[in-house]
């Protein structure tokens, strides 16, 4: 099978700290990849040279087999690459059904052309019915029309993925989607999870690893820029060199 | 939702009409050029978050384009318009490719910048033709009926103009692009990653604008029939400025609002007041510390605050009547 | 050819002195201080009336007009711009736009709206092979020179300076370790007023003064900072001589279209290097 993202020596480096040091990571189409690493290992820099937000120092990224190393973000989305942002990044100041419009009206042929986009109200039955769907998905339908800054970060967070879920992703790369939220809450993201992973292929940074261990089928671990160790979830952590960048202080506590 | 555009445009039209016999004629026609002038800012401003301290080059452009094209090449007020508008469109075309790459306090400058040198042009490069700060008087044709000397043709003409602008911006900001302008004035990193090309949309808006403060200008120089630098002097903007502030940013209603409430202010207040530019740095200060939503932002509070309470009410009610 | 170079070094070293305040309060609290205009303009009225008082004594005059600008610059910053630190860039934009405002009024009700006329304090010429060379212009130069030397020294050495540095690449950072940035940030809003004063005091003599006149420097100066890079002080001081240069070179050719070519340059700068504030 071909590989939807892969990376050739990929690199980023601010003013002498190399964040991102020649990553090989590839992704197959339908995969939950999960990326762990503790805190400055370069994941969430990964994932912005994977989405575009800055250009890599060198290296190749390769997305559905073209390269894409240049091509501005926006671009990428259309593409079919979706994100979540490791701070929830929602639009506080409009309600929660317009969030939504914007990814919702890319997919709708008929309201693509310049006088529906520009001049058409955006509140229409087949706009909002979309949006109404994908929140009915995150479980938020009862709060549509709700000013955003009203929900909670929980909430904003469900919000975010279902905005992400709404681009119709080939990839989606989840940022942190289980930090800052509760118990239950991180439940509810599990579960949605589970529920939308067979649609398209996700990419999942985490601290918690115990909590993504159910959801993953590939496991790598970064660490000072670096991916350590790759593969199936149970014997990346079985790793020694893993145990011990990512659990060597754990395990100390532990044995005095 | 038809139904409530319609009514709005009346309510304007209306509220425009019932001042006019307390003021009078050509003050109302220079409120309402300058409220046309004032939603456009507030498209930039209030909309899209960008603020921008050289809106009335557009409108200069507007205002010197018309003045030079019914003076030299034909008297024909309509094309005078049309080219007035065009050519303000054109120069936010060109310009708006530098400037729309700025956000901030840079933004605000660069136009200033702009507006500086156009002031600068009209002044003294282009002074054979411009007259320098002399400026130039202008004589339209009537076009049809529409008979441009005439004050009250002038009046209901601009009125007819303010209120088409408004539906047209009120479409445009509530569509889905309206959405995207708002989104962006928010936070521009996260629109691009909804797979939109924000450096295009944001130039459009400020195509828009533009155009629309150019329309504002060929009406400036239609109803006083004379062009000067004075339509561009870059001191000009912060009437713009607090016009938005004062009336609300980011709603049309708020622009309309704010552009009366300052004409009124600047129409009258420099009789009894006699540092005018003192008076509107305060008044400035104090919208920004203490009412930063402005007149309709105030208003639309105390609106949802009624809402709110006539819901608990309900609820209260209700259960009272279970019970 | 000479005089051009001479020329272009004088306004060089007169953008200089107002930019490095406005690249200072820039990339110390993302402040774009449009009361630098006021600043500048007082420094130069004061030189007006105190030059009156002292007769002949250009010097004395110039320093007391300075320092007469420090208090009043803390006011600004102490009652104004500090409280609106964390409100949105374009709140703040417009509150100090709207201090100038104030100011310039009040500066025309106590001066009035007429032009002034100041001329060169020394009136003496160099001449050096033929070449007849007004000392105060070189004098001006010299001053920047020195200036940029010790403003080299006070940020690389003093402990203030270094404070300032870190503040401007990251002033959460420096807070962090328990240093009060507000207070050193009012310290260098000052020394940037300071400053502005001095090169209006300096640049009154070879220009018109009136009360509009800080706008179109700051604009230029303003130039000169994008150019720079915001909070850059060696790439203000480098583009603010070039930029001066430009406005020379211009001048010379096409008079009235100085301004407008720094504009271009500027234009032309942030094409290739687009810039996120």
């Amino acid at each position: 099978m071909s590989d939807l993202i892969s990376t050739q020596d990929l690199t980023k480096r601010f003013d002498g700290l190399v964040a991102v040091n020649q990553v090989n990571f590839s992704l197959q189409e339908g995969q939950v990849a999960g990326i762990i690493g503790p805190n400055g290992s370069g994941k969430t820099t990964l994932f912005n040279l994977l989405s575009g937000f800055f250009p890599p120092s060198a290296g190749r990224i390769t997305f559905c087999g073209k390269d894409i190393t240049k091509i501005p973000p926006h671009k990428r989305v259309g593409m079919g690459m979706a994100r979540t942002f490791q701070l929830v990044s929602v639009f506080d100041s409009l309600t929660v059904w317009e969030n939504l419009v914007l990814s919702t009206i890319r997919f709708k042929r008929d309201q693509q052309s310049v006088q529906s986009f520009f001049f058409a109200p955006a509140r229409k039955r087949i706009v909002v019915d979309d949006c109404l769907k994908s929140l009915e998905l995150v479980g938020l339908e009862k709060k549509a029309s709700a000013r955003t800054s009203e929900l909670s970060y929980g909430e904003k967070r469900m919000l975010e993925i279902a905005i992400g879920l709404s681009l119709k992703p080939r990839v989606l790369l989840l940022d942190e989607p289980l930090s800052g939220l509760s118990d239950h809450e991180i439940g509810g993201v599990l579960d949605l999870i589970h529920r939308v992973k067979k649609n398209f292929a996700l990419v999942i940074i985490e601290h918690k690893i115990s909590k993504i261990v159910s959801v993953v089928k590939k496991l790598s671990v970064m660490n000072e820029g670096k991916i350590l160790c790759e593969g199936d979830p149970e014997q990346v952590l079985r790793d020694p060199a893993v145990r011990e960048c990512y659990w060597g202080k754990e395990e100390e506590n532990c044995s005095t | 939702m038809r139904e409530r555009e319609l009514i709005a445009l009346l309510v304007i039209a209306g509220g425009f009409l019932l001042i006019t016999p307390v003021l009078s004629v050509n003050r109302v026609t220079d409120f309402m050029i300058f409220c046309i002038f004032a939603m456009s800012f507030d498209l930039l401003y209030g909309y899209m978050g960008r603020l921008s301290f050289g809106h009335l080059l557009f409108l200069g452009t507007g205002a010197y384009c018309s003045g030079l094209f019914l003076k030299y090449i034909s008297r024909n007020p309509m094309l005078a318009i049309i080219v007035g508008i065009l050519v303000a469109g054109l120069l936010g075309m060109l310009i708006g490719l530098i400037i729309v790459r700025t956000t901030g306090a840079c933004f605000a400058l660069i136009n200033l910048a702009f507006n500086h040198i156009g002031f600068f042009l009209v002044l003294s490069p282009l002074r054979r033709i411009t007259n320098g700060e002399d400026g130039f008087g202008i004589h339209a044709l009537p076009f049809g009926f529409l008979n441009f000397s005439s004050r009250t043709t002038m009046y209901w003409f601009v009125l007819i103009c303010l209120v088409l602008v408004f539906y047209l911006l009120k479409r445009v900001t509530s569509s889905p692009f309206g959405i995207l302008i708002r989104s962006i004035k928010e936070d521009e990193t996260r629109v691009k990653f909804l797979g939109y090309n924000t450096f295009f949309y944001k130039w459009v808006t400020f195509v828009l604008a533009g155009s629309v403060a150019g329309l504002a200008g060929t009406l400036t120089a239609l109803n006083y029939n004379y062009v000067n630098p004075n339509v561009m002097d870059v001191h000009g903007n912060v009437g713009a400025v607090f016009a938005c502030l004062i009336g609300g940013a980011g709603s049309l209603y708020g622009a309309v609002v704010g552009g009366v409430s300052y004409m009124v202010i600047s129409n009258y207040l420099p009789i009894y007041i006699q540092r005018w530019e003192m008076f509107l740095g305060f008044a400035l200060l104090m919208i920004i510390f203490r009412f930063q939503k402005g007149i309709w932002g105030y208003l639309q509070s105390v609106w949802e605050y009624v809402e709110r309470k006539k819901t608990v009410m309900k609820a209260i009610g209700v259960g009272a009547v279970k019970r | 050819m000479i005089h051009t170079i001479v020329y272009g070094f004088t306004i060089g070293a007169i953008l200089y002195f107002i930019a490095i305040g406005l690249s200072l309060t820039f990339g110390m609290m993302r402040v774009i201080n449009f009361a630098h205009t006021l600043t500048y303009t007082l420094g130069v009225y004061m030189l007006v009336s105190l030059g009156a008082l002292f007769k002949g004594y250009f010097v004395i005059a110039a320093m007391i007009a300075v320092v007469v600008v420090i208090p009043i610059s803390y006011l600004i910053e102490r009652c104004i711009i500090r409280r609106l630190y964390g409100e949105s860039l374009d709140h703040t934009f417009i509150a100090t736009f709207a201090i100038a405002l104030i100011g310039v009024d009040t500066i025309k009700w106590i001066w009035g709206v007429l032009p002034y006329p100041l001329s060169d304090p020394i009136g003496e010429y160099l001449t050096i092979g033929g070449l007849t060379l007004p000392i105060y212009r070189i004098v001006i130069v010299m001053i920047a020179i020195l200036l940029f030397i010790g403003l080299e020294f006070f940020f690389r050495k003093s402990i203030v300076g270094k404070i300032v540095v870190a503040a401007l690449e990251d002033r959460d950072g420096v807070g962090c370790l328990g240093i009060d940035v507000d207070h050193y940030f009012s310290i260098v809003f000052m020394m940037g007023s300071a400053l502005a004063a001095l090169g209006g005091v300096l640049y009154a003599p070879i220009s018109s003064v009136h009360p509009y006149m800080g706008l179109s420097i700051l604009l230029l100066c303003f130039a000169v900072v994008i150019v720079g890079g915001m909070g850059n002080l060696r790439g203000t001081f480098v583009s603010a001589l070039a930029l001066g240069m430009i406005m020379a070179v211009t001048a010379r050719y096409w008079s009235q279209g100085a301004e407008t070519m720094v504009f271009i340059v500027m234009a032309i700068v942030l094409i290739f290097r687009p810039i996120d504030i």
